[in-house]
């Protein structure tokens, strides 16, 4: 049984020493050793894949059909240096961006809405979730018709994606809000609105950030559908480019930009997850 | 019915029976739809009287509606008939007493840290920050959390999380504490802790109790006087008087005279409906 800290020796009324303390956190150096060989681990596994793939192309495979490492690494280093690659990336970015913005709010506030009323709840749900069976990809010739070939057809895209994913996380989470700390609050003397600030947005931020989470892969996938379909700037554009001239390596580098543009946003909405559900960690 | 208990602490300061700390329960019946579209009769007809500073304590089978009866006295149900007085209701609203809830999952924020959990009861009172702040701080360390003020609750062991939930209702002082079986989540040595503890609290600042146990020994530990339920549908079947003084000595309460025979009796009037298999049958939720 650990020892309680601080207040060992404190004989004010209620003070027990009879229950269990958690275990001060460790900080071990074993626990940051074991994380190094994992990642040295996980390093080695990408090497040996990359020097397959380099191996097998021209051999096995044809290098117009998937270039080789090198080929793309250079492509890479080649095209970012040109003035019209950073036009296309700052175009799939606002697009990437607007689109993620109006999904992720419109799902939020519509989640929240049908959460927090039973009566519209019951209304809405079954209309979204067969709106919801429509292949969004299969809208974009309409995004195309209704918002024209520049950013605003992708950006519809991508949010009509992304409105989806935040509004089930939103919605089921109002739907399981925590029912035993909103009547401990209530008869503690909490108002509505206090419960709604301190017990149902905060118990919503898991889902929020779920959706957030997962929002931002499908967000790029809305872009670059919508780039696909008809535009004439940004990555996917240049992707689309790329195979039509049997390009690989410029297909694989658009591919490499992609994911380093997703990899971004991810790396933004973990700096806000960390701080808001600080309360889950250690 | 109402045959006489031991009043604690009740010296002349105090407001007669009747004042801000009593609950009066009068001819309270409640039912359920349950999903199959039955109705399930949860509380038939219940009456009782909670004297102001009483530990009163309601032990019953599983299932028998003691929850329900709590949940319809803090006012989260409304019953189907029947009526609850909480105090003077029908005086002025500062003149009406504040009532606690103490639950069996401590119903801490996990979200709040200790420190901003406690103070929950002082902010919607609109208590100045820096008094909450005191005020708080100063219950962390009565219930032995100082130095865990800035923990969550997930950081914190189950018996700290409930001196914590109690912190939290105590702060505010409340003249009636509601307890829907506060101690059964702990272990045994933690929860005699506690409960020694916690009679502590109440002999240093008296209060109205209403607390619901399925631990018979827990119950004549604590209280003043023990209403017992019957299964479905709850009804009152007996206030039995708890003859033994105070301050109660929580640990070897076992040994008082005339434990024993409490014990038993209590026990009787539950085994009557063990035996009807009201209780704990696979049907029982």
């Amino acid at each position: 049984m650990a020892v309680k800290p601080a207040s060992g020796a404190d004989v004010s009324v209620a003070v027990a020493a009879g229950d269990v303390v958690p275990p001060p956190r460790k900080k071990a150096g074993g626990k940051s050793r074991r994380r190094l060989t994992l990642i040295g681990l996980q390093a080695l596994a990408v090497l040996v894949i990359l020097a397959l793939w380099q191996v097998l192309s021209g051999r096995v495979i044809a290098t117009f059909l998937i270039s080789d490492p090198v080929d793309v690494v250079k492509k890479l280093v080649g095209i970012i240096q040109t003035a019209t690659m950073w036009t296309d990336i700052s175009v799939t970015a606002q697009e990437l961006v607007v689109g993620y913005a109006i999904g992720v709010a419109g799902g939020a506030v519509v989640g929240w809405a049908l959460g927090m009323y039973r009566l519209s709840g019951s209304v809405f749900e079954p209309i979204i979730n067969a709106v919801n069976g429509i292949p969004k990809i299969a809208l974009a010739p309409v995004f195309l018709l209704w918002f024209g070939l520049g950013i605003w057809s992708k950006v519809a895209q991508a949010s009509m994606i992304v409105f989806f994913v935040m509004f089930y996380n939103v919605y089921m989470g109002m739907r399981n809000a925590p029912e035993p700390l909103v009547n401990v609050v209530s008869v503690i003397g909490g108002s509505r609105i206090y419960i709604l600030r301190k017990v149902i947005f905060p118990s919503l931020a898991v889902p929020i950030f779920a959706g957030l989470k997962a929002g931002v892969p499908f967000a790029m996938i809305g872009v670059i559908v919508g780039e696909f379909v008809a535009a004439d700037k940004g990555v996917g554009y240049y992707a689309l480019e790329a195979t039509q001239q049997y390009d690989a390596a410029g297909l694989f580098a658009s591919l490499v930009i992609m994911v380093v543009m997703v990899l971004i946003g991810l790396a933004i909405v973990n700096i806000f997850q960390r701080r808001a559900l600080r309360w889950q960690q250690g | 019915m109402l045959s006489r208990g031991t009043v604690r602490n009740a010296d002349a300061a105090q407001p007669a029976a009747g004042g801000t700390g009593a609950l009066e329960v009068r001819n309270v019946s409640h039912s359920f739809r349950t999903p199959a579209g039955e109705t399930m009769d949860a509380l038939q007809d219940v009456s009782l009287t909670v004297r102001e500073n009483e530990f009163f304590t309601v032990v019953g089978p599983s299932g028998c509606g003691k929850s329900t009866l709590l949940n319809i006295a803090v006012g989260l149900i409304s019953p189907d008939s029947g009526s609850v007085r909480v105090g003077t209701d029908s005086g002025p609203a500062a003149a009406r007493p504040t009532i606690g809830y103490i639950t069996q999952d401590s119903s801490l924020l996990p979200w709040c840290t200790v420190l901003e959990n406690i103070m929950i009861g002082l902010e919607v009172r609109k208590v100045p920050k820096a008094e909450r702040r005191r005020r708080a701080s100063e219950w962390a360390r009565t219930v032995g959390l100082a130095g865990f003020e800035k923990h969550y609750p997930r950081q914190l062991s189950g018996g700290m999380q409930k001196r914590c939930s109690i912190a939290r209702t105590m702060v505010y002082d409340p003249d009636i504490v509601f307890m829907d079986e506060p101690f059964s989540a702990l272990d045994a040595i933690t929860r005699a802790v506690i409960q020694k503890a916690f009679l502590e609290l109440c002999e240093a600042s008296p209060k109205t109790i209403i607390f619901i146990t399925h631990d018979l020994t827990e119950a004549i530990a604590l209280s003043d006087r023990v209403a017992v339920m019957s299964g479905r549908p709850g009804r009152i079947k007996a206030i039995v008087d708890v003859p033994f003084g105070r301050p109660r000595d929580v640990y070897h309460v076992t040994q008082l005279d005339g434990f024993d025979e409490l014990h038993e009796r209590l026990w009787s009037l539950l085994d009557v409906d063990l035996a009807n298999g009201a209780a704990g049958g696979p049907d029982s939720r």
